[in-house]
């Protein structure tokens, strides 16, 4: 059970829980007192004579968990049989997607480990919910795992990195029943080194490194932080985002500066950013002949019910809109900039109260305070301001744009792709 | 023929927990002080209500902290968990759905 699971990552196994059992949502009052009463002696029974009885204080450490010494090496596992059978092993235990993996040989997690400018014992930090030390050595046999090319793991480290960053509340993404994953954005000179694919079916399938590099990331995060169904994963129902999602900006078809410059970084910086979403929604503008009219088409597509970031925008998570190259270069004939776009999307995007009103995450909103008090008249916008829309050019010909519907309790993060000292990138042909 | 033995690399976590003592449960709630973190789902306010007034009347908790999370997503920040450790001697805390 996940409260136990995480208690015991605490540190703290012997820790009471009383189980009320789901769902509370959807009982009446006269149902919940029921409950209290029905709860009511185990609940007394974990605080006044509980199984320990010690007297060292319970709030007493930050890290609960760590690394032996003698594990600061993953371990080696003897296993007998064939490639498949390895499978199975793996699968048995909860360390693969349901897709096959690579055995993660001594050798092979060597050459992934060749290519990283850290140390294979060195932790990159905690993978929440279940706290375990994500160490360069496990990262290289997740990668491996996934079947990466080790010119790839310069950027799968820069993936983990920037979802260990604290703003992205990277256990509540395995935790929440809203289905979110993270989506992995790569910007920069590297992108195209490395074969990360923007073009077309960008987030279709038969592209190794897209494929790859996310699922690296998804795996990583499955074996050191536990998101894993039945224990921490809660999804509701979920999106094919948790096996992978990891994409490039089409360079050449791109209007405006790239995003990693957007974003602050120079030109030759490549950069990972990723954004917790909850799935992928695709709009068609194929009648309307200007970028004005593919822009008031996407609005239109984003402004429906059921959309929990109207209620939630005051955490500052980030809806990436990606505009295929037709639609970028209608809207940027159209005049507008990659600033004018995102103006536009936070002017129109927005719902009347009267549409959210007692629907959706109504009693638990989290919006500014200023938009309380004005009628039902009022337009809410989905997030709290422009640059919260991370607008990316990707895909190939066709009159179609996406958008992933954010996830809300995170904020994006980007993260600088280091490159390795002894490694260099070869140019593909 | 031997069957084939394959070495690989464990690719979970291998983490030791550091076991961290429990509190020392207390004597009877009779007088004392107890924090109620509500996560903010639905119907967890409405629980915890009604927990507190029970514990109140029958077994003599004298004053209630209630905190609410702004979001059952985000973690209670450490200087209110800071605060609440402080000034109650036990604490329920609300989680999940």
């Amino acid at each position: 059970m996940a409260a136990q699971l995480r208690a015991r990552a605490l540190g703290l196994p012997e820790h009471p829980v009383v189980v009320i059992g789901h769902p509370l949502a959807t009982k009446n009052h006269s149902q919940v007192q029921e409950l209290v009463k029905n709860s009511l002696e185990e609940l007394v029974h974990g605080l006044v004579s509980g199984t320990a009885n010690r007297s060292e204080p319970i709030r007493n450490a930050e890290a609960s968990t760590r690394v032996a010494e003698d594990k600061k090496n993953g371990s080696r596992l003897q296993v007998e049989g064939s490639i498949s059978e390895i499978n199975s092993y793996f699968y048995e235990r909860g360390w693969t997607d349901g897709l096959p993996i690579i055995p993660p040989l001594e050798d092979l997690v060597l050459e992934m480990l060749q290519a990283a400018p850290r140390s294979a014992e060195q932790s990159l930090g905690k993978m929440s919910p279940l706290n375990g030390t994500v160490t360069v050595e496990k990262v290289a046999i997740n990668a491996v795992m996934a079947g990466c090319k080790p010119e790839y793991f310069p950027v799968v480290l820069a993936a983990v990195k920037a979802v260990l960053q604290p703003q992205f509340n990277v256990g509540s993404i395995t935790t929440t029943t809203g289905g979110a994953a993270p989506v992995v954005i790569v910007s920069g000179p590297l992108a195209g080194k490395l074969g990360i694919h923007s073009g077309t079916a960008v987030f279709g399938s038969g592209h190794r490194a897209n494929a790859t590099i996310g699922r690296a990331l998804r795996l990583t995060m499955r074996n050191l932080g536990g998101s894993i169904v039945d224990t921490m994963e809660k999804s509701t129902h979920a999106w094919p985002g948790k096996y992978t999602m990891c994409f490039a900006e089409n360079d050449a078809r791109n209007p405006w500066e790239p995003l990693h410059v957007e974003l602050g970084f120079g030109p030759e910086t490549s950069v990972v950013t990723v954004a917790a979403a909850r799935g992928l929604h695709t709009m068609m503008e194929g009648t309307q002949e200007t970028g004005m009219g593919a822009l008031e088409t996407l609005v239109k597509s984003m402004t429906a019910g059921g959309i929990s970031g109207y209620y939630y925008q005051r955490w500052g998570a980030s809806y990436v809109v990606v505009l295929g190259p037709e639609h970028a270069a209608e809207i940027a004939a159209a005049g507008f900039g990659r600033t004018e776009v995102k103006q536009y999307l936070f002017d129109n995007v927005r719902l009347p109260v009267s549409d959210l009103k007692h629907r959706g995450h109504w009693g638990a909103r989290c919006w500014p305070t200023e938009y309380e008090g004005h009628g039902d008249d009022f337009l809410v916008p989905l997030v709290a301001d422009p640059d919260k829309f991370l607008l990316v050019v990707a895909g190939g010909d066709g009159r179609h744009s996406s958008w992933f519907q954010a996830w809300s309790a995170t904020q994006r993060a980007t993260q600088v792709i280091e490159a390795s000292m002894a490694f260099e990138v070869q140019e593909t042909t | 023929m031997a069957a084939t033995v394959t070495t690989v690399l464990h690719p979970a976590a291998e983490d030791t927990a550091q076991k961290h003592a429990l509190a020392p449960r207390l004597p009877s709630l009779q007088g004392i002080t107890l924090g109620l973190i509500d996560n903010h789902k639905k119907n967890a306010d409405f629980y915890l209500g009604e927990l507190g007034r029970r514990l109140q009347e029958q077994f003599g908790v004298a004053k209630i902290i209630t905190y609410r999370k702004a979001s059952q997503s985000m973690p209670t920040p450490a200087d209110v968990m800071d605060d609440l450790a402080a000034k109650c001697d036990a604490i329920v805390h609300g989680v999940a759905d």
